[in-house]
């Protein structure tokens, strides 16, 4: 039996990254949960309802690295109301009294207010990085408050996918002088002028830049002289190809040069509203690409597409609208190798008339890309026998998100439903771990679901199945679903009580538009305490208590269910009950 | 120079090459089961616990080391030798190798103990990292087992961690 000094296992430990170690490493004995706890340094929460923010710091006191993450999924398509809840400020004024040496705060899902943003540019005197991915409620004062308060350190302000209300740009003034720490700079989603001078001197300022990821109301120009100053940036966010582009006929020779030089460029993204003749500039950088983000550049068609990623020979990740169509799919297969992750999103704009986008495309590149183990597709149509060769051609999937516009659309070639395709899908795949349905399902899909996908996290449906059997092969057969969520499917009481022995063993179920039933959701939540089962009801007139059995019979619009161990929530709306 | 066995050892080799070569003093490492290593000075400074004896003078008797055996030693003058005498990726090259010859669990901790005891922290970290690695993914019970440790929680206690990391922290 070995025996190692605590300050032994404290060093081990501190080369013990991944939360699910050190889970593990926690149970192992008594000292060795004590020596874990003291030692964790960067702590994960995946949902901010399922531990109070007191008992994080009670355990991990020595944290310096907090991840949040608030409402579910669904959220991004609008299904949650507004004022539901996952607020930030209880986190943040948990962290103000217990840790005051936080150095990262990274939040996804959440409600994060002006207010909150104060708290932290006055709390944490060694802050360095901050990370808002999909919130809202804060504006571009806050902003001012974190750039002026968190000076010294702040190396990384990251706003990817948020909502921010534009009180002024006054903000980009606010960091420090004579020089910033920053390494990354990201405002893409902002809504709202910048200060031109005011953002090249900042960047000016900030020798450390690695990634800057600028919004599109940023000229071109500004963007062209501020990447002349930038040599060390791995990561850019172009500003508008309209603005300050045809400011002058000499402008095209420094801007490529500019380009030229970026030799440690990467991962470009933007492009707002580029178009094809403005690419040019940046075929010099194509070839260290791993990286690129066309999925905002509606106005570029499909041969000057093809013409940039000809050259990407390294990418590794590729986001792209479907006006790239099949043709363009088939270049990416032959030209990229590397790849790894493809998302193809829907044009919103129909600027073009639409170059076909078909199951032809994804399996061309099942069959060039031989590292593809991330896809996310948008399309109109999808066979299975496209499915089945895409299965067949990658059987290393991890997620596999297929999105087929019109709901219920059945294999086009067969008038068939979709289940055999997927099925393929889940028997190929032995390592997937996220998986969207689309189009016409019926309850089989779910049998092959819970027979092959063994090491299934996460499972989107929508629009699918026949009856309560489909939702039950899956709580049966999935032992290792962490999230469900499901829209518009016939799923009822039936299915939701079935899944009762799987729901502390998972973190969140979702239901929308089903059909389960308000006595069916306070059934579950009578025999399982430890599950918050909420329902939620915009617009819904008050229950009525006194008639029972017709409340009871009552259709659930929305639910939601997650394991806790902080009891019931408090800050619940009045829209949300939680049985 | 003695050394309890015929054979010269890699490490008894490099030290008298380096010590020779530099003209620097020598310093004498006798093991706790008796076996001694002569070591240049600059290697044998590398174990901040040997390097403040030498500046404390205090080392012409030679260093004994009672928790150190041997061949433990011997690994780990190995190691400081190389990383005393080698470009950065020939030492890349050469710490795969002897991470890769301390597969058995037993070594590896010997190593690690050993380069507590002597606070030779490069040593230490590659050694601790080696052992992460090599826990990565393991369960529970798997890694008690690795690490020879009993467990002492009370049925109650350890399924309401468990259920805490799964639900809070996974």
């Amino acid at each position: 039996m070995a025996y190692f000094p605590e300050e032994v296992v404290e060093q081990i430990l501190g080369f013990v990254k991944s939360h699910h170690d050190r889970n593990a490493i926690s149970l192992v004995c008594r000292a060795w949960y004590h020596i874990e706890r003291l030692n964790r340094g960067s702590v994960l929460v995946n949902n901010c309802y399922a531990v109070r923010p007191e008992r994080v710091h009670s355990r991990f006191p020595r944290m310096r690295s907090l991840t949040v993450k608030g409402k579910p999924h669904f959220a991004d398509f609008n299904l949650v109301p507004a004022g539901w809840g996952a607020m930030a400020l209880p986190w943040v004024d948990a962290c103000a009294r217990a840790c005051p040496g936080l150095e990262e705060l990274r939040l996804k899902r959440m409600v994060v207010t002006d207010e909150c943003l104060k708290l932290v540019a006055h709390s944490f005197a060694n802050f360095k990085s901050l990370v808002l991915v999909s919130c809202e409620g804060f504006s571009t004062l806050g902003l001012a408050t974190i750039a002026t308060n968190c000076s010294v350190f702040l190396k990384e302000l990251d706003l990817e996918e948020s909502v921010v209300k534009y009180r002024g740009h006054h903000w980009l003034n606010c960091f420090p002088k004579p020089s910033t720490s920053l390494e990354t700079l990201n405002f893409a989603c902002l809504a709202g002028e910048v200060n031109a001078h005011a953002l090249e001197k900042l960047v000016e300022r900030s020798p450390n830049l690695k990634s800057l990821r600028l919004n599109r109301l940023v000229p071109f120009d500004v963007m062209a002289r501020m990447l002349a100053r930038t040599p060390k940036l791995e990561d850019l966010g172009t500003g508008s190809f309209i603005q300050g582009f045809n400011a002058g006929v000499g402008l095209h020779l420094p801007v490529f040069n500019a380009f030229r030089r970026s030799r440690s460029l990467k991962s470009l993204s933007g492009f707002w509203d580029a178009a094809g003749l403005h690419f040019q500039v940046i075929y010099s950088v194509c070839k260290n690409l791993t990286c690129l983000n066309l999925s905002y550049a509606p106005f570029i068609q499909s041969a000057d597409l093809i013409n940039i990623i000809r050259q990407c020979t390294k990418l590794r990740t590729l986001w792209v609208l479907d006006n790239i169509g099949d043709e363009g799919l088939k270049v990416v297969a032959s030209s990229c190798a590397e790849l790894e992750e493809l998302r193809v999103f829907p044009a919103r704009t129909a600027v073009h008339p639409r170059t076909a986008l078909t199951e032809e495309g994804l399996v061309a590149i099942s069959s060039g890309c031989r590292k593809l183990n991330t896809v996310l597709y948008f399309c109109e149509r999808m066979t299975n026998a496209a499915l089945i060769a895409i299965a067949k051609n990658c059987p290393q999937f991890t997620s596999f998100r297929l999105c087929i516009m019109e709901p219920r659309s059945a294999d086009p070639m067969t008038g068939q439903p979709l289940d055999e395709g997927f099925g393929a899908i889940v028997q190929s795949s032995k390592g997937l771990r996220r998986l969207s349905l689309s189009g016409l399902l019926t309850d089989n899909v779910f049998l092959y679901i819970g027979m092959y996908a063994e090491k299934l996290e996460m499972l989107s449906v929508a629009f699918a199945g026949d009856t309560d059997n489909g939702m039950i092969y899956v709580l049966n057969g999935c032992k290792n679903l962490k999230k469900l969520e499901i829209r518009d499917s016939p799923f009822g009481d039936a299915a939701l009580l079935a899944g009762m022995q799987r729901y502390e063993s998972m973190r969140s179920l979702w239901m929308s538009s089903c059909n389960i039933t308000l006595g069916g959701c306070k059934s579950l939540a009578a025999s399982m305490p430890s599950v918050n089962v909420e329902v939620i009801d915009e617009g819904a007139s008050s229950i009525d208590e006194a008639d029972e059995d017709a409340n009871n019979a009552r259709k659930v619009r929305k639910l939601y269910l997650y394991r806790t161990i902080a009891g019931p929530r408090g800050d619940a709306p009045g829209f949300v009950s939680v049985l | 120079m003695s050394s309890s066995s015929d054979e010269k050892k890699p490490a008894d080799d490099a030290a008298d090459a380096a010590a020779a070569a530099e003209d620097e003093q020598v310093v004498m490492l006798r093991s706790c089961d008796g076996e001694e290593f002569a070591v240049g000075a600059s290697v044998a400074k590398m174990s901040g616990m040997v390097s403040n004896m030498i500046d404390d003078d205090c080392v012409d008797g030679g260093v004994q080391l009672p928790m150190v055996k041997g061949h433990v030693l011997a690994r780990v003058l190995e190691y400081l030798n190389k990383k005393h005498g080698s470009a950065a990726e020939e030492f890349t090259n050469f710490k795969a190798e002897f991470f890769a010859t301390l597969a058995d669990r037993e070594a590896l901790f010997d190593v690690i103990l050993a380069a507590n005891f002597l606070h030779t922290q490069d040593l230490l970290d590659d050694a601790c990292q080696c052992a992460a690695d090599r826990i990565r993914g393991k369960k529970v019970q798997e890694i008690r087992d690795y690490f020879g440790i009993v467990n002492d929680f009370t049925p109650e206690e350890e399924e309401e961690i468990r259920k805490e990391n799964a639900w809070a922290f996974d």
